[in-house]
């Protein structure tokens, strides 16, 4: 025992040492980088100032004092980094040289960005207030009180909601994706641009920049691999929640530092005309304040309609190939990309998410020993029997994912008020419901009162008119309106009622 | 207080109230920081936060634009446009750069996007949340991927018919000069020269054609009219980059309207005195 905890402290020790060194790498990397760059400063300057001396001894002392005095300023080695470019192609501003960059085309992206990203972000808090975080059991990313003010009772009405949030939050961030890419394009020299900072504002506003910049590609990273289950990056609640949050401030800041220059630029010219001209009589943008027309341009190879086209195109694409999966339907047979898209309509099943066998449920689990508990004033066990012989009502609903992808079926059960009130709850006020899973975030969901009451909420039985398949919950589910895919509980082996006080 | 504000002007290089508005927002994004720290695994997360913020700049831009110039050596017609070549006919087709661009932007875009099922690196855990494999996507990623180039060499091919129709008059004889279409609007429009060389035209700039200068470059009128309107860019004889510098742009293109000089030199090239 002893030893395994010393083993177990020194391992956390050696975590805490990699912890440290990953922190403290960076800055003295640029700690050393300063310094060597001020010690060569310093040398040029005492060596001009000694050249200086034996070329005329008279002005010996002026200039050795005039040393010493950019020795002892402070500033000078800062001052010296920043007055020469580092080595490198990439910091000669005449190395950029696409005729089509300029404050026009810069400004035209970023006003569709800027009609485009609050959607995607919108939609994504909206998904976040959908799985009711509040509830006690249902919040996956505890902490920061503040950044959750907007959080309400997640509504049973319309049923749709959550589909069409969740179809537009994916879609639409895909779609947004080359956008983007292009924006980032445009600005580029910007990040070689030297001296770095002119000013503390302009140094601010330009780390402000990491927020943007680095926090829209790692919601889109963070988001893209995990609709395709390649869960490199852990926790993806966590870190999809608070980088979108860190994004939204970058976002704010960013349109109010810079909505009057996208103003200018999108002045300065017609998008009209832009349409009608041909690669043949495409110029260079005229400069601008903020320098993004390049020095001097190369010849266009491209006009600037074809970029804006090549742009939509990839943008129609990339959604065109996989909205499919949320509308359903045919259009599930264009959805080549979408994870539950063409896959799911050859297979002319309703797509899945989690199967059976990944949970590892075994044929005792759901067969004869199966029992559903329900606890409330009094705790009931009842066999699937004779769950089948309680009233049963169909609804229609859609199944909706956090990835996307949606389905809407027709589903056959016994209605959740009618189980509270088996187990003595008239008017419930939480519901929660457990599942046969041994482990997963998701073995169980918390439901309010306003689910639990819905007359279409449903421990569902059966699906488009067949008993549920094992994948989707067999022996009994939950099916509830407008929540998240995975708070309709699967496998369903005990559901909890509380009363309303 | 408008003298205080002028001074925080002069020492921090802006309105207080920018400052004020970026200090809510890094406020905002450490408070939001400080939740995840809390969660733990907080070095993975800036380690992707990291990596999120060179994506593009650092990773990405190198390997298209890399990608971008290799193609554009690749193809016979520099800058995808006409020849640079003197003492050849500059090329009558139009350039073939983004039609093999755009597919294979396209194509690539999928691949970012898609590559965890593409390549199969996430297939385990598909296979388990969906019961599906993540076999096919390769093979509908190539299918695109040849449906894209294969509707944009047919769109070139009939950009190519479209061209040899317009460019072949009945009597199958190739005008000495190029359309004037834009004569009226003062711009120069070229056409073929005395020595064989083929000014930019607006047929063929129209066409797609890069404007080029260079394959005139042995005139030096020739020169001075398309150097003066603009059209020239990149890598350029001296003398050419000295005249652009004096008058760039529609400056020039008046003072040569004012001067006449434009009719003159745009149906062809000036002959050469032997």
């Amino acid at each position: 025992m002893s030893g395994n905890a010393g083993r177990g402290r020194r391992g956390s020790r050696g975590r805490k040492a990699a912890r440290v060194l990953l922190a403290v790498t960076p800055l003295v990397v640029t700690l050393i980088a300063v310094a060597a760059r001020a010690a060569a400063a310093a040398k040029l300057a005492l060596v001009a100032a000694l050249r200086q001396a034996a070329a005329a001894p008279h002005q010996a002392m002026t200039a050795t004092r005039t040393a010493a005095a950019r020795l002892g300023d402070l500033a000078a080695p800062l001052r010296a980094v920043i007055s020469r470019p580092p080595p490198g192609p990439l910091f000669k501003p005449g190395i950029w040289r696409s005729p089509l960059r300029g404050q026009w085309l810069t400004s035209l992206l970023g006003l569709v960005l800027l009609c485009g990203l609050p959607i995607v972000a919108l939609t994504g808090l909206l998904s976040y207030a959908a799985y009711d975080p509040r509830l006690p059991g249902n919040d996956q990313t505890p902490g920061a009180p503040l950044l959750k003010f907007f959080l309400f009772s997640w509504p049973t009405q319309p049923s749709w909601l959550y589909r069409v949030d969740q179809a537009t939050h994916i879609t639409l961030g895909l779609a947004l994706l080359p956008v983007v890419l292009a924006k980032l394009w445009s600005v580029l020299p910007k990040l070689f641009s030297w001296p770095p900072t002119r000013s503390p504002a302009h140094a601010l506003e330009r780390l402000s920049l990491v927020m943007i910049v680095g926090g829209v590609l790692f919601e889109g990273v963070t988001g893209i691999l995990n609709i395709q289950n390649f869960y490199v990056v852990p926790s993806f609640y966590t870190a999809h929640l608070y980088g979108g949050w860190v994004f939204i401030a970058g976002l704010i800041t960013h349109v109010i530092l810079k909505f009057p220059r996208m103003r200018a630029g999108l002045r300065s010219r017609s998008l009209r005309r832009e349409l009608r001209t041909p690669l043949s009589r495409t110029r260079p943008e005229n400069p601008d304040p903020a320098g993004l027309r390049a020095l001097s341009p190369a010849a266009p190879t491209l006009s600037r309609r074809g970029l804006l086209a090549a742009v939509g195109g990839a943008s129609l694409m990339l959604a065109g190939l996989e909205v499919g999966q949320s509308i359903g339907g045919w259009t599930r047979w264009t959805a080549l990309f979408g994870p539950r898209g063409l896959s799911v309509a050859q297979s002319g099943s309703l797509p899945v998410n989690r199967t059976a066998a990944s949970i590892g449920l075994t044929d005792a689990d759901v067969g004869e020993a199966y029992r559903l508990t329900l606890v409330g004033t009094r705790t009931m066990t009842l066999t699937r029997e004779q769950v089948l012989a309680l009233p049963q009502h169909t609804v229609v609903l859609p199944i909706a994912c956090v990835e996307g992808w949606s389905a809407a079926a027709s589903w056959t059960g016994v209605r959740l008020a009618d189980l509270a009130q088996l187990a003595g709850i008239r008017r419930p006020a939480l519901a929660r419901v457990e599942s046969l899973e041994r482990a997963g975030s998701f073995r169980r969901a918390d439901l309010s009162g306003t689910q639990v009451s819905d007359p279409r909420s449903l421990l569902a039985l059966q699906v488009n008119g067949a008993d549920l398949p094992r994948d989707h919950g067999y022996p009994a589910r939950t099916i509830i309106p407008n929540v998240p895919g995975v708070h309709n509980t699967k496998w369903v082996s005990k559901i909890t009622f509380m009363e309303a006080v | 207080m408008t003298r205080v504000i002028a001074r925080i002007r002069r020492w921090y290089g802006a309105h207080p109230l920018h400052l004020l508005a970026l200090l809510a927002a890094f406020a905002l994004g450490g408070y939001a920081v400080r939740a995840v720290v809390a969660a733990g695994q907080w070095q993975i997360y800036a380690l992707w936060f990291l990596v999120a913020i060179v994506g593009h700049d650092l990773l990405l831009f190198p390997l298209y634009s890399l990608a971008d110039l290799s193609l554009r050596r690749l193809l016979p017609w520099r800058g995808g446009g006409a020849s640079t070549a003197p003492n050849r006919v500059a090329n009558p087709l139009p350039p073939v750069i983004n039609h093999l661009r755009v597919p294979a932007g396209f194509s690539l875009l999928l691949l970012l996007v898609w590559f965890p099922l593409i390549l199969r690196l996430s297939s385990s855990a598909y296979h388990r949340a969906s019961g599906l494999t993540a076999a096919p996507y390769l093979w509908r990623w190539l299918a695109v991927t040849g449906v894209m180039f294969l509707a944009s060499a047919v769109g070139y091919a009939l950009r190519l018919r479209h061209a040899a129709v317009k460019s072949s008059p009945p009597n199958g004889h190739r005008p000495e000069s190029g359309l004037n279409r834009e004569r009226g609007r003062g711009l120069p429009t070229g056409g073929t020269c005395h020595t064989g060389h083929v000014c930019p035209s607006a047929r063929e700039r129209d066409r797609g054609g890069a404007p080029d200068a260079t394959s005139c470059a042995s005139d030096d009128r020739c020169i001075s009219a398309t150097a003066g309107v603009g059209l020239t860019f990149g890598p350029d004889p001296p003398r050419l980059k000295e005249r652009r510098r004096r008058r760039p742009g529609s400056e020039a293109i008046r003072d040569l309207a004012r001067l006449r000089i434009i009719p003159e030199m745009s149906g062809k090239c000036p002959r050469r005195s032997s």
